[in-house]
Formats: C-alpha cells, sequence, structure tokens
C-alpha cells in the first residue's frame, strides 16, 4: 500500500468514525431526560423505568453548583431544536418559566394527584416534595435555637448561617417565595441585612450543610434531602423548619413535564406515567427523604412532619418574581 | 493544491470552526452588550475574580516550580541512584486531574481556599516544570561548566552558568502552569474559590447570559495578546539546541545525597503518593461496585472522544507547526486562544452556532465534544511538535531542496520521521486533558454521552463518599495508561532518564 493510500484510508476513518458519532440515535427505544434531582437520587429511578419497559434512558443532570437553572437554560437554548423529551425538574417554578415561553406541551397525568399539584393546562404535574430546612449540629448548638431567617439579621446570629447561591435551585425559589410572602421592599431589606450581618454564600445546600456540621457556621439552609442523607450518614443533625411563627416553611414538590418538539413523545408519556406512581415516590422516599403527595405512602421517618405549618404559594406568582428579581439576585450573590 | 495551500487551509478550517462560534458569541455580546463592557471593566467583582484566577495562577506555578525542581536537579545533574525511577514516579501525578486531587485531600487541605486550590493545583501541575527543567538541565554545555568548576566551584557555576541557560525553560513552563492555574475550574468549584473562569460559568449558567458570559471573558482576548508577546520573547531568548547532546555534568552529592533522597521521597509521597493512597481509603466495597457500573460508558464514552479528537489535533497540530516553520505564525495566536478562554464561552459559541435545525445534525452528537477537544487542545500538539522541529537543522531541508524534492516529500521523509517521540507526547498531552476536561464538555455534552469526568462532577450532590472516591480512582485508572505510555515513549531519552 502506497503512502497516500494509507493516508486516504486514515483520513477516511477518521471521517467514518465522525460520521458515526453525529446523531447516531434510534427513536422510539429510547427517551431523553433533562434532571435538576440530583444524579444519586434520579438515576436508580430512571434505571428502573429501563429495566421495567425497555426504553433507554439518555439522560443530562445538572451539577451541585448550576442546580436546575443549568438544565433549565439549555432548554431554553434548545427550544428552537429540542433534544429532550422530559423535563424532570426538582420545583415546579423551573416548569412554569418554561410554560410562559411555550417550551412545554400538555400530558396526561393521573386523576390521583391532588388538585393543588397540576398545571391547569396540564404542562406539568407535581410529585414528591422537599421543604427548607435550618441545620444544625446538636452538639454543638444549643437553646435558644434560631427560628426564622430574620434572626440571622441580628447581632445576635450575625455570621452563623450559610445559604446556597440564590441564583440556583431551592434557594433562588426560597428568596423569590419569601419576595412574594413579605413583598419585595421588606423582602429586599431583609436580605440586605444578611449579607451584611455575614451570611456566608456557599455553592450549594449540601456545602452549606457541611459547614454547620463543621461548626464553620451555626446553621446551614438547606433542603430536607440533603438533611435526610446527612441523618442516614449519623450525623448529629437537629433540624427547624423555618419560619413557622411567620409566612411558613417552603413546600417545593418536584415536577414532571413534556418538551414541546421533543424526539421521542410517546416515550416521554411512558414516562412520566411511570414517574406519577405511588412506586417511585416511595422510592425517593426511601433514598431522599422526599415526601410523598399522592395517596398511598406514608412520609418519611424523623422530620415530625406532622406539626409543620408549611407556606402558602401561588406557584405562578412565585414563578413570574423568579425573573423578576434576577438582577437584585446577580448582584446581591456578586455577580 | 500546492503543499502549503494545503497547509494555510487546514489551519484556516481549525480556525474558522472555532472563530465561527466564537464570533456568534462575542459579536453578538457586543451588539447586544456593549455599554456593558466599561461596567464589568469597572466591577469590583470582577477585578476580584480576576485577581483571584492571577493569584491561583501563579501561586500554582511557584509551588509546581519549587516542588519539580529539585526533583529535576536531582535526577538529572547528580549520582542519584534512583534517579531513573524517580524521573518516572514524578511523572504519574499527569494522571490526577485537579479535581481529583482536591476530591482525595479534601477535609486536610487548609480552610482557605486560595491556599488550598493553590496547593492541589501544585501538587497535580508539577510534572509539567519537572519536564521542562529537566530537558533544558541536559542541554547546558558541560564544558562551560567544568570550566565554571575549575574557575569558581559548585555554587558560582550553577548561579552564572547553568542558571541562565535554564532560566528561559523555568519561565516557559511556569508560563504553562499560570495559564492552566488561571482558567482552572473544576478544584476551583469543588473547594469554593469564586475564579474567573467559574464566574463565567456561572453567568452563563444562571441567566443563560451567553452575551453576559461572552462581555465578561473579553478580558481574557487581551491576556492572550500579552501571551503571545511574552512567548514569541521567551523563545527568541532560549537556547535552541540542535544536533546531539553531550553527557550532562554530574555532581557529587557526598554527604548530601541522604538529604537528597529524603527530598525526592518527601515530594513524591505528597503527590503522587498520599492522594492515591487517600483515594483508596475513602473507596468501600459498596462504591466501588456502584462505581463498577456508572463509570465504564462515561469511560468509554471520553476514550472515543479523546481519541478521535486527538487524530484530528494531530493533524491539524502538524499543518500548524510546519506552517509555523515556514514563517506563517498567525494561527499560534489561534490555537493559544481557544485554548486560554474559558471552555464555558467556547461551549456556549459551538451551542448558539450548531444548534439550528438547518445546520448539520452536530449538535446533538458526540463529535460536538471531539471538536469542541479538538479546539481547545490542539495547542498541546502544536507546540509539542513544534519544539521537536526546532531540533531538526535547517541544513537537511536546503540539501533535499537542492535535491529538487517537493516541500511534502521534504515534510513527510526527512521531518516527520524526526519528530515521531514529539508527536507521541503531544497526543498523549492532549489525551489526558481531554480525558479530564470539564468547563467545556459540561456545557455542551448530549443526553447519555457524559464522560467520566462529567459523571464524576454530576455525581457530587449528596453522593456516598465511598460512591465519589471510587468514580475518581476510576478516573485515574483511566489516565494510567496514558501515563505509561509516555513513559515508555521517553524512556530512552537522555534528557528525562
Amino acid at each position: 500500500m502506497t503512502e497516500t493510500t494509507k493516508n486516504r484510508s486514515l483520513l477516511i476513518g477518521v471521517a467514518t468514525a465522525l460520521l458515526l458519532m453525529m446523531g447516531c440515535r434510534q427513536e422510539s427505544s429510547e427517551v431523553v431526560v433533562y434532571t435538576s434531582v440530583d444524579q444519586v437520587f434520579s438515576q436508580p429511578v430512571l434505571e428502573r423505568f429501563s429495566e421495567e419497559t425497555g426504553i433507554e434512558v439518555l439522560a443530562v443532570y445538572d451539577t451541585e453548583e448550576a442546580k436546575s437553572t443549568g438544565v433549565v437554560n439549555r432548554l431554553i437554548a434548545e427550544a428552537e431544536n429540542p433534544q429532550a423529551d422530559v423535563f424532570w425538574s426538582g420545583d415546579v417554578f423551573r416548569c412554569l418559566v418554561l410554560k410562559e415561553k411555550e417550551i412545554l406541551v400538555p400530558h396526561q397525568a393521573p386523576p390521583t394527584i391532588p388538585e393543588g399539584f397540576r398545571d391547569p393546562e396540564g404542562m406539568w404535574t407535581g410529585f414528591s416534595a422537599r421543604a427548607r430546612v435550618l441545620a444544625y449540629d446538636l452538639e454543638r448548638v444549643g437553646e435558644p435555637l434560631a427560628v426564622s431567617l430574620r434572626d440571622f439579621a441580628t447581632e445576635e446570629w450575625a455570621g452563623e448561617l450559610a445559604m446556597a447561591n440564590p441564583l440556583f435551585g431551592t434557594t433562588t425559589v426560597h428568596v423569590a417565595a419569601l419576595f412574594v410572602a413579605l413583598g419585595d421592599e421588606e423582602a429586599q431589606s431583609l436580605f440586605d441585612a444578611l449579607k451584611e450581618k455575614g451570611t456566608r454564600m456557599v455553592a450549594s445546600n449540601s456545602e452549606s450543610l457541611r459547614l454547620a456540621l463543621t461548626g464553620e457556621v451555626s446553621y446551614g439552609l438547606t433542603d430536607t434531602d440533603d438533611a435526610f442523607v446527612a441523618l442516614e450518614n449519623g450525623e448529629p443533625l437537629g433540624l427547624r423548619f423555618p419560619d413557622q411563627e411567620g409566612a411558613g416553611t417552603l413546600f417545593m414538590p418536584n415536577a414532571v413535564a413534556r418538551i414541546r418538539g421533543g424526539p421521542n413523545p410517546a416515550a416521554a408519556q411512558r414516562l412520566i406515567d411511570f414517574l406519577l406512581t405511588p412506586e417511585v415516590e416511595a422510592m425517593l422516599r426511601d433514598s431522599a427523604g422526599q415526601i410523598p403527595v399522592l395517596p398511598g405512602n406514608d412520609p418519611p421517618e424523623g422530620f415530625g412532619l406532622g406539626e409543620v405549618r408549611f407556606m402558602e404559594v401561588d406557584y405562578e406568582d412565585v414563578a413570574r418574581k423568579i425573573e423578576e428579581i434576577q438582577p437584585y439576585l446577580r448582584s446581591w450573590a456578586g455577580l | 493544491m500546492t503543499y502549503r495551500a494545503a497547509l494555510v487551509a487546514v489551519a484556516a478550517a481549525y480556525a474558522a470552526l472555532g472563530i465561527g462560534p466564537l464570533l456568534w458569541t462575542f459579536g453578538g455580546a457586543l451588539w447586544e452588550r456593549s455599554s456593558e463592557l466599561e461596567a464589568l471593566a469597572l466591577s469590583s467583582s470582577t477585578w476580584a475574580s480576576f485577581g483571584r484566577s492571577a493569584g491561583l495562577g501563579a501561586l500554582s506555578a511557584l509551588g509546581a516550580t519549587l516542588l519539580a525542581a529539585p526533583l529535576a536537579f536531582f535526577t538529572g545533574r547528580t549520582h542519584l541512584r534512583e534517579r531513573h525511577l524517580v524521573s518516572a514516579a514524578a511523572l504519574i501525578p499527569l494522571a490526577l486531574a485537579p479535581y481529583n486531587v482536591a476530591l482525595a485531600l479534601g477535609p486536610w487541605l487548609p480552610a482557605q481556599p486560595l491556599v488550598a486550590s493553590s496547593l492541589v493545583l501544585s501538587l497535580a501541575l508539577y510534572p509539567i516544570p519537572f519536564i521542562f527543567l529537566r530537558a533544558a538541565l541536559s542541554r547546558v554545555d558541560p564544558v562551560l561548566e567544568e570550566a565554571g568548576l575549575l574557575a569558581r566551584g559548585k555554587l558560582a557555576t550553577l548561579r552564572h552558568i547553568t542558571w541562565p541557560r535554564v532560566r528561559p525553560w523555568a519561565v516557559a513552563s511556569a508560563g504553562i502552569v499560570f495559564l492552566l492555574g488561571f482558567g482552572e475550574f473544576g478544584a476551583a468549584a469543588f473547594l469554593g474559590l469564586p475564579v474567573y473562569s467559574w464566574q463565567i460559568t456561572l453567568r452563563f449558567a444562571a441567566t443563560y447570559d451567553a452575551a453576559g458570559a461572552a462581555v465578561a471573558a473579553l478580558p481574557l482576548v487581551g491576556a492572550v495578546l500579552v501571551l503571545l508577546v511574552a512567548e514569541s520573547a521567551a523563545l527568541r531568548r532560549a537556547d535552541v539546541f540542535v544536533g546531539r547532546l553531550r553527557p550532562a555534568l554530574l555532581f557529587d552529592l557526598g554527604e548530601w545525597r541522604l538529604l537528597a533522597r529524603g527530598l525526592c521521597l518527601a515530594i513524591l509521597v505528597l503527590s503522587p503518593g498520599v492522594p492515591i493512597l487517600l483515594t483508596l481509603f475513602q473507596v468501600d466495597e459498596r462504591g466501588f461496585r456502584r462505581a463498577l457500573s456508572m463509570a465504564i460508558r462515561p469511560a468509554l464514552n471520553g476514550l472515543l472522544v479523546a481519541g478521535t479528537g486527538c487524530a484530528a489535533a494531530v493533524f491539524v497540530g502538524l499543518a500548524l507547526a510546519l506552517l509555523s516553520r515556514r514563517g506563517v505564525r498567525i494561527f499560534r495566536g489561534v490555537s493559544l486562544t481557544f485554548f486560554v478562554i474559558p471552555g464555558a464561552v467556547l461551549g456556549v459559541g459551538l451551542i448558539g452556532f450548531w444548534n439550528h435545525p438547518a445546520m448539520p445534525p452536530l449538535y446533538g452528537s458526540m463529535s460536538l465534544l471531539v471538536l469542541a477537544l479538538m479546539l481547545r487542545f490542539t495547542l498541546l500538539v502544536e507546540r509539542a511538535i513544534e519544539t521537536g522541529l526546532h531540533e531538526v537543522p535547517a541544513e537537511q531541508e536546503h540539501v533535499a531542496r537542492l535535491a529538487r524534492r517537493g516541500e511534502a516529500t521534504i515534510a513527510i521523509r526527512i521531518l516527520c520521521p524526526q519528530i515521531v517521540t514529539p508527536i507521541i507526547a503531544g497526543a498523549v498531552a492532549f489525551v489526558l486533558f481531554a480525558l479530564r476536561d470539564l468547563d467545556t464538555v459540561v456545557t455542551i455534552y448530549p443526553p447519555g454521552s457524559e464522560t467520566l469526568a462529567i459523571r464524576l462532577y454530576t455525581v457530587l450532590a449528596n453522593s456516598p463518599r465511598g460512591l465519589q472516591a471510587a468514580l475518581s480512582l476510576a478516573q485515574m485508572a483511566l489516565a494510567s495508561p496514558i501515563v505509561l505510555l509516555l513513559l515508555l515513549t521517553l524512556r530512552r531519552r537522555r534528557w528525562l532518564f
């Protein structure tokens, strides 16, 4: 073989490899899901779906630091040429953002889903929830315990709170919900005071929990699933559901939605049907301490949820507020 | 098509594939958000994150050089009996990505994120100055050093004869480590240091503010220009050695032999010893079994993408290096730009450019990852080949031209056979960087096609420590055969072993 022929063969080989990798996906035997739920919790659920149905799941997971927002914004960017079939979000509010941008289409949801956990137009359906909590080290933090975020805007608790970047994940939702509940002026004053009093902004909910357990701060603002994992690992963790005397604690169901123009609509509906079952809620309760909303499942143990007062929120208002306060949040986060 | 035109066509295609998406992003940014440039330039948070990145780069360069220098000297210029073993062991950290080291050392690192990140990068990147310093030390003319020893003694010889000849290489390697530290993403994010590249990625991820992210990245274009000028100046001053090396002058350690051994051992224990051992220690059985099932497909994805990208990068890098030898240097700036620009900015540009129904089905496939990595890391292959070409006497080409041989024949029959080792070294560097890359691929990876680096990164949230450690170990294991290939390729090189 001459050198020229060898070179040509090499070029053809590389080009073939590239072509094989381009758009080499089969339809109908797979479903593409973008999820902001922690991979350690969502992947086993998706694998169970694959085992039961034979449909391969191709997933894009979010990273801890860009939680929720990364995949949402990728969906927005791909709107004209969608790659995903299903969006499984850790909260309802990102689905509302996508609904407003007309990126979603209706899907069927089982009638057992309670009224407050489904979109009237069928664009999203809620299931398996989390709540915001203040976590502290039982061996280090004594009475009196903090009861509200307002406590950390005072001298007594200055610098004793860690919270995740408010541009991402459930922290954005929490901040937006407080803006709705308290009004813009009062909420902005609260968060300005939190920043002034040295509240530490960290990369993620699990990082804020870690700082509370190592004693770098007294309290970490986090979610019940992060707290559940720490409790399962034997950490001496105490939990306070914030603002029980005030606006109440934020309760955030997961949500699932179908993407307009997704390549595998039939498989997408099957995945949605699978996710909205008590069996999946039981899996998420047992692995992540998530709180079932469908009838038939007990709540996770150890949280004392029976006496907790949850915040009354209008999801649409909170979703709108998330968009409105972005400039303020960027400034607060130093971006 | 002539030989030179073919090289220019390849280089131009490479430039167009990257510049197109960057123009899409930067052009759109400047069009929409030009008013923000001033605000951005004057923003204290911008300067703070820029300063943190520069500080990280500088401290990492200093730390890596301090670790590498004694190893290079003791293995290259003394009678240390274990010098070959130490030389080989000093290359093992190439298999450890900085975030592997950060994950391993996590709880034991200093609380201050800048110090912790600098330490991690120094431990992970010191093989780079080690290789440069060993090469430099082997090139010092022993006759000059012998004359110096006769006249003034050891210390004066090292100071006035050896060090001036080694200095350009030390500066060049420190510059590379500075660049890598400046652009560091994974380890800095893990350790909570809000560096510049992370700020850009956050700006994009938080609001999909592609224009904002591009505006934030514009100062880096200026940094690229500064680096190009500095690089050219350093190359002009560096000794270009042509021909067979003379055996280097070896200094007798005498009573300092034990101390030298101890210092080498201490450095090697620090890295790679401690990170590997701590990672092994943190792996548990459950994490290991789970990691096995989670790691195989991403590992194969990474190898496929890195391998294909490497083939393309060698092809392009060779064209760029041969053009540079012919005096066409404009494309050197292009490859450096792609290397310096944060991966998120390049990724955003690629999404904006390729994610249209009218464009070929590149988006959503692994080909986009190949393209992105090829654009980013061709510099490594190109510079390795250029270094090799520097050592090929120009007279060989002159003789061939006199014999009326064409340029293509000269390149294939005379130049290429003499640069096989640099090509392999550059290819190895490409694969190592491609396997560990995070900030480029995390923005654009297609569903189900994540690499092992992405798998490790997305699994960090709430996953058991044992699983994180097992995946980190899997990544080190994936890179190890590549490092072994490098060792085997270079084992006969006197300047290293």
